[in-house]
This record gives C-alpha cells, structure tokens and sequence, in this order.
C-alpha cells in the first residue's frame, strides 16, 4: 500500500480535495463544484482526475478521510426518515414544548419550529423509572404491542425511536422495549434514547436518538454507495468520516452514530488550526473563517479546541461534544444598504453565489462587501483565485453609488465605511466568543482563513487588539487539510447521579472500567487498535455543589488514588476556585456523569508534513496603490508571492496577493512568510 | 479631521461592550436564579439616564425603556472607581422596581468628566426579609420584603465600603452568594469600563459622546417610525386582576393610550388604588419599563433590528394619579410587581388592538407561576426548596398565526423548563403529567395556543407547593375579531380516592401519594372560527390537539375517521351566524361585571379619591362589600365615608 492520505471535504459550492504524501511530505490542493444532488460525484470523478494529474494511482491511497454533509443537509431540509416515537406515559409533548424558551425574547410572532416527529405519531407507554432506580411502573409489553400496531395501521412507520424517562442510567425498559419490538416486527428498525447519548435531560436526549434516526438510514445508504464506487477505482485505503469532536472515525461507525458527525466540517478546519498553531508553539487563539454568507468563529484555548454541548442542528440543540463554532451574519457577499432613516446597515442578506456580488459579472447589482473591498483597493483588477475570476471595479462602483447617494458622500468614502460596519460587526461577534470562552485577546491571536477572512483580518486584529495574526497556508482548502490530519477520536459518558461522599471506590472505579470497556469497543470494531497505536484516555466529571443547578466539566487523574471522595472534592473545588473566586467547603459536591475521551495519536509522526512556501511567480501589477482604511486613503505597497516567498517583512499599509488569499495588512501590523507557507502579521515595524 | 465614524459602527461597538459584560457576569455569578431564569442584565448608560445599549439575547429583556436619571444625581459628586448600590424604589427611583433586584453603577471618567455609566443588576436569590427568596405576595409593606438600600456607596475611588457590605450580608440568608453575585457584577463593570476606554482611545473622545447621543436619537427615530404608523387616536381598555390576594375584590387596571403622531401616552387614570399586598408597582416617573411591556414588545416586534436603548421611550409618556396600583407610594409592598406589570401589558395590548386591528394578537394567559417544591430535610431541620416548574400558558393566536402551545412572547419567551429527569433527581417527587391540554386554546381562525398541565405527586410527608402569580383562573384571556376566549386556569388535588378543586393556591400541603394537577390558563382564538379551514380543524384532531367532539362543537367541522365529512361541516356551519367582531371576553367578566357594574366601580373609585391613601384600600373593600348587601351604590359610599368620620363624597 502507498503513502498518500487523501481528505475531502464536501461544501455547500466546493468540494475540496488535499492531497498528503507522507514520504515526500508534497501536499497538493484541488476543488472540484459540489454536485448538490448526488455529492458522491464530485468526491469519485473529482479524486480520479486529481490522482491521474498528480500522478499517483488509486492503489496509492492509504488513507481516506471524508467529511460529508449528508446528515447535517437531511435536518436542514427536513428530509429524513419516516419515524415513530414512544415515551412514557403522561410525556407525550416532550417534543412539544422544547425547553420552552424562544429563539427571541420578545417577538409577537414567534414561531416554533416543528418537531421532526408530528404530535400524531408520538405514542404514549405505560411504563416509569424513577430517579433512584425503582420501578414506579413495570413496562406493559401488551399495551406497547398494541399500541404500536395501531401507530403502523394508521402511519406505516418502520422506524421507531423509544425514549423513556430515566432512561440514561436505567436503560431496562427501552432495552425490553426493544426487544418486543422486534420479536414480534423482526424488520423494524428500533433506536433507544441510551444508545445513542445517554445523558440526563430528556428533551436533549429524546432528540438526539430522533435525529440519529432521522439522518441514519440516508447516511448509510450514502456512505455505503461512496465505498462501492471507491472500490470500483481500485481505492482500497481505510475509510474515515470526520466527526463534529474534531476528530475521525470509521464508516460503519459513522452509519451508526451518524449524529455525531453533523457539525464535522467546520470542525476539521478548526483542527487543522490547531495543528498550524502547535507547529508554532501557540496554543490560545480565535478562529475567523469568513465565507460568502456568514463568519464562523472559534476558539482554542490551551491547544484544544473549545468544544460545547449546546450546539444547534437547525432547530434542534446537539449536546453530543462538538467543537464550538459561533456564526456571524456578516460575509463577502453580505449586502450594504441605508435603513429608513438613513444609517448604513450589512446583511444579514446576502447575494450569495448567485448573483453573487457586483463585481463578480455574475448579475449581481446591489452593492455587497466584497464590491468595497474592490473599490477600496484591496483587491486589485488581478482578481481572485489566482486570477481566475476577474473583478469588474466599474461594476462594484455602479452597485455602490445609490447607496453612497443615499447617506450623502461619494462611492470611496461609501466604501470605506461598508468595510468599517463590517469590522465593527466582526468585533462584537468575536469579543462575545472569547468574553464567554474567558480568553483574554491581548494575549491571544487571530487565524483567518475562508475567501474574504485574509482580507478582513489585519483590521478586525487592530480592533480587537490582538496582537497577532496567522494566515495559514492554503487558506482556501483548510477543512479537507484538517481532515487528513484529524485522529480518531470518540467520547463516552456515564451518568452516576451521586454525592461523591457516598459514592464509594468500587461504584467509581467501576463506572470508568465500563466507560473504557466502551472505548475499547469502540476501538476494536473500527480497527484502531492494531497495537501500534497510541492511544490516549482523558476521564473527565461533571460535577456541582449539591444544591446548585449547573454543573461544571473537571478534567480527572486516570487513578485517583485513594478515596475517590476525597480526590474528586479535590480536584472540582480546584477547578471551581479557579473560575468563581470561591469555594463553599461546607457544602456537598454533587457527581452527575462522567466522561471519557479517547483519541488514538498518530502512528508515524510524518503524516503531518508540512507544506512549503509556495513557488514565486509574481504577478504583474502595480507596486503601490491607495487603498482606504479606517476612514483615511494612504498608499499601499501591493506585495508578489515571489517577494513574500523570499521571507521580506512587509509593513502596513500593504496588501499581499497570493495566489488563493489576499492579505490586507493594516498600519501597524508587519508580515511574514515563515517556511511552511504561514503568513504572519505582527503589532510592531519590521525590523 | 478625521470622517465621521459611521453610527453603526458605534452601535455595534456599544453592544460588543453590554454583550461582553454580561457574558462576564453570566460566567461568574454565583446565584441559580440567574442561570436558571436569567433574570440579570446590564448596560452603558448615558449621562441622560437612558441605555445606550442593553444586552438583547443573554438576561431580562424586560428592562430595555428603563431611565435613571434619578439615581445619577443622588450624590452630589462621584469619583472614578466609585461603585454604587442600591434596591429600593423609594428611595433611588428607576432602575429599582422590587427590593432582590440589587443595582450596581459606576461612573467612567474621561478627562475628569464623566462620559457615561456601567451598570448591572442581578436578582439576588434571597436579600433578607420574611420569607425565604424575599418575595412573599402577602406581605403588607416593604419593610417585610427585605433589606432595603437607597444609593450607597460600596466602593469609593476603587475601595471596598467594609461597613456597608458587612451591613449586606449580615442580613441575608445566603451571604456567600450574595458576595459572589456582587463581585461578579463588580467585575462586568470594570469590563465594561475598561471598554469604553478602549472605544475613547479607538475613536476619540469626542466621537464617542457624539455616539452616544448619535445612538439615543438613531434608537427615538426608529421608534418613532413604527409608533407614526399607529393612527391618531384615543384608545381605551380595561382589564383585571382577579383578586388582591387577601380577598375576592378585583383589581380593575384601566389605560387610555393616546396617540398623537410620533408620540404615545398612557394614561391610568381610573385603575385601583395600591394595595396591601405585593402587587403593586412604585412609581411611573419618567418611563417606567416595566409599565411598558407591551409597547416595547410591539415596538420589537414591528422592528426587528429596533437599538437597544431605552431612547425608543423617548416619545412615550406614563401618567397616573397617585397611589395608585402602578403608582404606589411607600411604604406599600411591591415583591410580586411582575404579575401587575404583565396585566398592565394585556391592557395597552388590548388598547393598542383597536388602534391597530389585525396587527395585535389575542390575549395570551399573561400568568407566569414558578411552582416550588419545600420537602422536609429531617438532619437540618430546614427545607430542600426546588422549582418544579415555571407554569406559563398557551399564547394568544395571532392574526397570522396560531397562538404558541404552552409559551408566549412578550412576558416570559425568555425562561426555561426544567427537565423532569433533573427536577426528580433533586427533589422526592414523581411528575406524572407535563404536556399540553387539548381543547384549551380560545377557537377561531387562528387556534389560542393550548394550556400547559403539570401533575406530580409528593413522596415525602409534609411537602409544601406554593404557586406564586397564577391568574386567569375566573378571568379568561380575551379573543379578538370574533375568536373565542381561551380557557381559565384549574387546580386539583387527588388524596386517595378524593380529587377536590382547589383554584389558585398560595400554599398548598400535601403528603406521600398526594396528586397536585396545575392546569394554565389557554391563549384566545382571533377571527371567526367558521372561516378556520377545515382541513387546518382536522389537523389539529390528527395531532389530539383537539377532540372531535370539540371540532364539532367549536368549529362546526365533522371529523369521522380521521377525515373531513364534508357534507356534514357544510350542513353544520351553515347553521351557525358569524362570530360578532366584539372582544369576547369570556363569561368570568361577565359575573365580575354584573357583580360590580362599571358605574358602581366608577362611584367607589370617585369616593376613594377625596381619601388619604392609607384608608382607600379599606374604604373600597368595604364599598365592595356592602354593595352586595345594599345595591344602593350611593347610600353604600356615604355609609362608608359617615363611617370614616367624614362627610358624603
């Protein structure tokens, strides 16, 4: 088998392909449009072309990574399957009623969204668990059975989801259930709310189970089909789908818990930061990936990703682990407009990819941010993506001039100020992520990556006083770069619902004993365990005070050594004083689950080589042109990859023109190209 | 010179500071109340009094239109570093409005002059008084609610006021949060301080006041807009609190909005005098918000990108005659003030209707009841106490969409439930029912949202329930442009074999086995329920949103097998006369107002008038009284006031 590791990574416009060799260390980078309707297409027709002008053959491939959309795309159009719902009796409305908050505080015409399963299909089963663990109710299989023959009769549903109260540490009457279920259907499909995340919270857990079903069925169909068709070109590599944790797994793994690959695009870019960033020995930052539409945003802090549990999948709140990402409404093709009384405002709308902007020539004729940047100067006549795209500046300023007419100044200084709302924006979305994440900016630094990032980034760093800015090399195919160096990771957890004083050695030891055994499973089936491979175990609790409602997540020892009563007040009091200041030492403290992570290191530190600078060839042009920044015109030396390449400092005002980013580095900021290709701008003069 | 910084940018640059603040004072505070219901806020506020920006989608909403102009000049002078406190109304004006909520400001200079103010707030989850929480509906003045603070100063030039915190905490139940709460809100104003700093040294300091009074005027324009678009007009609505608490005498709320093109009065002349429970409100100087709920709420909702400043107040004006229920002076009690202020909301609503047909919704239940669990802990000696549930009804159906099913979005759209998996974790309880009722939403063209029920059962000997701000149990909300109002609220519980109704209870005991059923009032339908499609109607039936038996009943739509009989809908509905365009108020409001007719309130409200204030609240329950024995309303007031010692009035 050969030495090339493939990722891809499917978008809503591209489909992007990057190539490592882990021999030679060579990286190539493609993208090929998406094919919306069967996204396979791209990702077989796109590799055949890019393996036969790469020169390598299909047998080369040792090592496939995918990051699909296929699940996330089946809740946002709300096209999964055809599901049933049984809860326990006197819960018929857990999808109803949410968690009753609305998305606005105040709005008289709130809407909320409609549950995946309707109100007609929910069926309520005499059965309840208690708290403790007594049985209030034993289950009443009749009552099911008949039950559910009625909801077939009348919905003809084959997949059912079963979700009772409790059920996350006293899993036996969905387990029974079950088995009922499919000893009198044997062809039903049956998901339990403990299978799929078994965690506290009925609502949270009650829609991860409907979702798994809902997106499982197509998952695996397109999951199933993309190996056929990879065999058929002789592709006989591993299989791996990117996961929303950041991390991978296998592709029977990621039929089964297709949920926990929803949000895994934008999170394999965002370990590809991480990874850029540990290679330059930063381990805190803010992520800036800014597409056409929207600006994601991201945190790393202490050389992980922030990840949460209060992720959202349309309408719906994910509490499996995902890596954090924050959406801004505010993008290159964001559209500039006046309010009734006059003030300029950007977006939320968008001219998207069709008609795109102004200066694109595709139709577009409102003005939007990249048609500023245009007439601003940072994008000069040379265009886009290597000069592929061509910009169309009398376009831009035709779209602007309404607009500049309409709050009384000429299309520059409309220009200016477009850019100036859509950094102020930038900055009040970014200074809430790291306000919550507790990061402190000044000692932090940007990473921009995502078409119109590179160009914002410089001034959105002044803004918010970071003092450095990274530019990662081939900004452009990031997510697929981040999938082929993203490791297998999966995460478990485990609820105990205990005083730690009453906890006892044997019930804790045995509850990690249990998360492991799950981890090592997990393992073993998608054949991570070769025993070569390191793999690293992190046990992590959830705990509280006793009587307080939120609970905070402590990293553990994997020994506790001794009481475990005594370490765990230890190590949560630790964790509490350092985030409130205080400790309460009066009152108990209170475990509610537990939690392990499992990520399998790399074998052979080579797969992640790193590009090089790229080659020179530099682009005609002018050497200077004005540009506008922060209200005022000044000239900017406009910088070749070929200098860049040769390791000068450029000092802003300058603007950088690499063949798949250009770089607008602000007065004050300074710029370099290190030797893997990074450009990074720094508070200070060159010197 | 340098360009104009564009006012947007400014905006944004404001609201990054608030929304940083609050994520500060999110992450550190110490209370549940405030992750549980978010009830805190913050903002930078103008040396006018108002927000320049306030916090929209972390925290309470409801006090966007607050100005505390007043509480700014209490001291003569301040210094940086100065940190302010204070919680009572009487004596600090806005931004106080009940005795938890504990206030901190602090001036930023720049250039020795004061450029603007950080603020924040945080309902304390017990500030001392009577009862645990210190809100006890009951209680008769505000001495009983707590530990009350005018502005006083807990730091001076940057240090703490030992004497003064040390005064706080000894006279709270929970010291150790208090003081975490007040150094998390501390915190979040020396962020903000520090941001304002840093937007000064970005922008300069004169572009920065100039935004700020850019802001404030941006904020009164865009309010402005929406309130010209409401027509020229006097407006004039009535509606109820059903009870005081301590006896069945209503609570009669009575607005007239008037509009005169960009600008909007309400006038509350003609509502109850204060009482001597907790539900009143103190004060209406200036714009108080918490009076304002709904106008905000429409303002938002026509509005969605409205700034976030209490200048969208500007063109509004509050008037009432003193002592009133929403004028109430001290030393009246004002714990529950948020029952009041919610009512006050369904009645500018209600008035705003008119003016606007087809843009207001049908009343929504307007009660929201966090019912609380106290179970016995034997080894202390105290109380585990743990909110089950915030009780809130359907919405009112909306002119363009059905009501919300259990939820509403001017009063409470921000709180959240608790799972019942947690709640029974903490507490011994078994929840048996929590869901939606069907046949509860008001019928129409657009459905009322239907009631929320919760039903538990009390595992622990001697379990307490108490259920404070449920209403709408006799006073049904009202449905508009021919929809029917929605359902009343009902409370039972089952002992053995014995289900008893038991209305809106205050505290209610209950033992193992015990069943406690809270069924929420429903929103109101708008427009006829003839013109509701038939198949929207058989939808409804296939969710169990609706009995068939109610389809036909309300709708005059036949449902058989899960489908439309057309014939049988056509026959039935053509039987029935149009829904009349008339309020429909529901049958509670007929008693209450056959019981007590608008004249008689009318001639009990002109004697209380010529009272001193601490007798009007006795002289009406008594005119109330007698007036069911002796339907004479005019022989009754002379009685009463012959009674006082003073002559006829």
């Amino acid at each position: 088998m050969g030495s090339l590791q493939v990722g891809v990574d499917i978008g809503g416009t591209f489909t992007d392909f990057t190539l490592v060799d882990t021999e030679s260390g060579r990286r190539h980078h493609a993208k090929r449009p998406t094919t919306a309707g069967r996204p396979a297409d791209a990702v077989i027709e796109g590799l055949a072309e890019i393996l036969a002008a790469t020169g390598y053959r299909p047998a080369d491939v040792r090592r496939f990574v995918h990051g699909q959309t296929i699940a996330l795309n089946t809740v946002l159009q709300r096209r999964g399957e055809r599901l049933g719902l049984l809860v326990t009796d006197g819960f018929r409305d857990v999808l109803e009623l949410r968690r009753l908050h609305l998305g606005k505080p105040v709005d008289l015409f709130a809407v909320r969204p409609e549950p995946l399963i309707p109100r007609s299909r929910v069926v309520e089963v005499p059965e309840r668990m208690l708290a403790d663990g007594g049985e209030d109710t034993p289950l009443d299989t009749a009552a099911l059975l008949e039950r559910v023959a009625a909801l077939r009769s009348a919905h003809g549903v084959d997949h059912l989801v079963v979700a009772f109260l409790h059920a996350h540490v006293y899993p036996g009457h969905e387990r029974a259930a079950k088995q009922a279920l499919l000893d009198r259907w044997p062809d039903l499909s049956v998901t339990c709310s403990h299978e799929v995340w078994p965690e506290i919270r009925e609502y949270e857990r009650t829609v991860a189970a409907v979702i798994n079903a809902y997106v499982a069925p197509r998952v695996e169909h397109y999951l199933a089909d993309l190996r056929t068709r990879l065999r058929e070109m002789g592709v006989t590599a591993v299989c791996m789908i990117t996961k929303s944790n950041g991390g991978v797994t296998g592709i029977e793994d990621a039929g089964d818990n297709a949920i926990q690959t929803m949000l895994s695009g934008p999170a394999s870019g965002i370990s590809a930061v991480r990874d850029t960033l540990a290679e330059l020995g930063i381990d805190s930052g803010i992520t800036l990936d800014m597409g056409g539409t929207s600006t994601d945003i991201a945190v790393i802090r202490g050389g992980e990703p922030v990840t949460s549990r209060e992720a959202e999948v349309g309408d719906f709140p994910v509490v499996l682990p995902s890596i954090e990402i924050s959406s801004i409404g505010a993008g290159g093709g964001s559209i500039a407009r006046a309010d009734e009384t006059g003030v300029l405002k950007l977006g939320p709308e968008s001219a998207g990819a069709v008609p795109g902007p102004a200066s694109y020539g595709k139709g577009g004729t409102r003005p939007t941010l990249s048609d500023a940047f245009l007439v601003c100067g940072y994008l000069g006549a040379e265009g886009l993506a290597g000069g592929s795209l061509r910009l169309d500046e009398a376009a831009a300023r035709a779209a602007i001039k309404p607009l500049a007419d309409r709050i009384g100044t000429d299309v520059e200084t409309a220009a200016g100020q477009i850019v100036q709302v859509a950094t102020s924006s930038l900055h009040r979305g970014t200074s809430a992520v790291l306000a919550r994440a507790g990061v402190e900016p000044k000692q932090s630094v940007l990473v921009a990556f995502g078409g119109a990032g590179p160009v914002q980034a410089c001034a959105l760093a002044a803004e918010l006083r970071v003092p450095k800015v990274v530019i990662p090399a081939s900004p452009g195919t990031l997510c697929a770069t981040g999938a082929v160096l993203a490791r297998p990771r999966a995460d478990f957890i485990r609820t105990l619902n205990a005083d730690v004083e009453a906890l006892g050695a044997a019930a804790y030891t045995g509850a990690v004993e249990e998360l492991r055994d799950q981890a090592r499973a997990w393992l073993r089936t998608n054949g991570f365990d070769d025993g070569r491979a390191r793999v690293a175990f992190q046990l992590a609790a959830d705990m509280r005070y006793r009587r307080q409602s939120y609970e905070i997540e402590v990293a553990l020892p994997d020994d506790l050594g001794g009481d475990p009563a005594v370490a765990l007040r230890e190590a949560f009091e630790k964790a509490y004083a350092s985030r409130y200041a205080i400790t309460s030492p009066d009152q108990g403290v209170f475990l509610v689950s537990l939690r392990l992570f499992s990520t399998v290191e790399p074998a052979e530190p080579g797969a992640g080589a790193a590009p090089g600078r790229p080659d020179g060839g530099g682009t005609a042009g002018p050497a200077r042109r004005p540009i506008r920044h922060a209200g005022a015109v000044m000239e900017a030396d406009v910088v070749t990859p070929d200098r860049m390449a040769a390791g000068e400092a450029v000092a802003g005002p300058a603007v950088i023109a690499l063949p798949d980013s250009t770089i607008v580095v602000v007065p004050g900021y300074t710029a370099v190209m290190d030797a893997r290709g990074n450009v990074i701008a720094e508070v200070g003069n060159a010197g | 010179m340098p360009a104009e910084v564009p006012l947007e940018v400014l905006y944004n640059r404001f609201q990054a500071i608030v929304e940083n603040m609050s994520h500060v004072i999110e992450r550190t505070a110490y209370a549940t109340f405030i992750k549980e219901t978010a009830d805190f806020s913050c903002g930078v506020v103008a040396t006018t009094g108002e927000y320049v920006a306030y916090p929209w989608n972390l925290g309470a909403p409801g006090y966007l239109g607050t100005n505390m102009r007043e509480l700014l000049g209490h001291f003569p002078e301040y210094a940086p570093g100065d940190v302010i406190i204070c919680n009572d109304p009487y004596l600090s004006g806005q931004p106080c409005t009940h005795l938890p909520d504990v206030h901190v400001i602090r001036p930023i200079f720049v250039d020795g002059e004061i450029l603007a103010w950080a603020y924040a707030f945080i309902h304390a989850s017990d500030f001392g008084g009577t009862v645990p929480a210190s809100v006890w509906p009951t209680a008769r003045e505000i001495y009983q609610e707590g530990l009350r603070l005018r502005p006083t100063k807990l730091y001076r030039g940057g240090r703490v006021n030992q004497e003064v915190l040390n005064l706080i905490l000894d006279n709270t139940r929970i010291p150790e949060t208090n003081k975490g709460d007040l150094e998390a809100m501390c915190a979040g104003l020396e962020v903000c301080e520090n941001q304002v700093l840093e937007a000064v040294e970005r922008f300069g300091r004169q572009a920065v006041a100039d935004g700020i009074d850019r802001v404030l005027e941006y904020g009164e324009a865009r309010a402005r807009r929406v309130i010209e678009a409401i027509p020229d007009g006097a407006y004039h609505f009535v509606d109820y609190m059903e009870d005081d608490l301590y006896s069945a005498v209503p609570l009669r709320i009575e607005v007239d909005v008037r509009v005169a093109g960009s600008d909007l009065v309400v006038d509350f002349d003609g509502t109850d005098p204060q009482v001597s429970s907790a539900l009143n409100m103190a004060g209406v100087a200036g714009t108080n918000s918490l009076l304002c709920l709904a106008i905000v709420g429409y303002l938002t909702s026509q509005d969605d990108d409205l700034p976030k400043t209490s200048a969208i107040l500007r063109p509004v004006t509050l008037t009432a005659p003193p002592s009133t229920l929403v004028s109430a002076r001290h030393p009246a009690a004002i714990g529950v003030r948020y029952a009041t202020a919610i009512r006050v909301g369904d009645a500018v609503y209600g008035a705003l209707a008119q003016a606007l047909p087809g843009a207001i919704p049908a009343c929504s239940p307007g009660a929201i009841s966090p019912v609380v669990a106290a179970v016995p802990q034997p080894e202390t000696g105290g109380r585990l106490v743990e909110v089950v549930q915030p009780i809130l009804g359907g919405g009112g159906a909306r002119p363009g969409a059905d009501g919300l099913d259990a939820a509403e979005s001017t009063y409470g759209g921000f709180m959240r439930n608790t799972p019942v998996e947690t709640c029974e974790s903490a507490l011994p309880i078994i929840v048996r029912r929590y869901g939606l009722v069907p046949d509860t939403g008001g019928a129409g063209r657009r459905r009322g949202g239907l009631a929320m029920r919760l039903d538990f059962e009390a595992r622990h000997i001697d379990t307490e329930v108490t259920a404070r701000g449920l209403e709408r149990f006799v006073l049904a909300p009202w449905g508009l442009a021919g929809g029917e109002a929605g359902t009343s609220g009902r409370c039972t519980v089952r002992r053995g074999a014995e289900t008893e109704d038991i209305g809106k209870f205050d505290l209610l005991r209950m033992g193992p086995g015990d069943v406690v059923s809270i069924v929420s009032p429903a929103g109101a339908g708008y427009g006829d329920p003839l013109d509701r499609p038939a198949a929207e109607v058989a939808a409804d039936v296939e969710r169990g949103m609706l009995t068939a038996a109610h389809a036909a009943e309300s709708y005059g739509v036949v449902v058989r097998d899960g489908a439309v009989d057309e014939a049988a809908t056509e026959r039935a509905r053509s039987s029935r006369s149009p829904a009349s365009g008339a309020i429909a108020y529901g049958p509670g409001r007929a008693r209450l107002e056959e019981r007590w007719p608008d004249g008689v309130q009318a001639r009990v409200r002109r004697m209380l008038t010529g009272l001193p204030i601490g007798i009007r609240d006795w002289a009406k329950h008594e005119a109330y009284r007698r007036y069911q024995e002796n339907g004479d309303i005019d022989a009754v007031c002379d009685g009463v006031l012959r009674g006082l010692g003073r002559g006829s009035g």
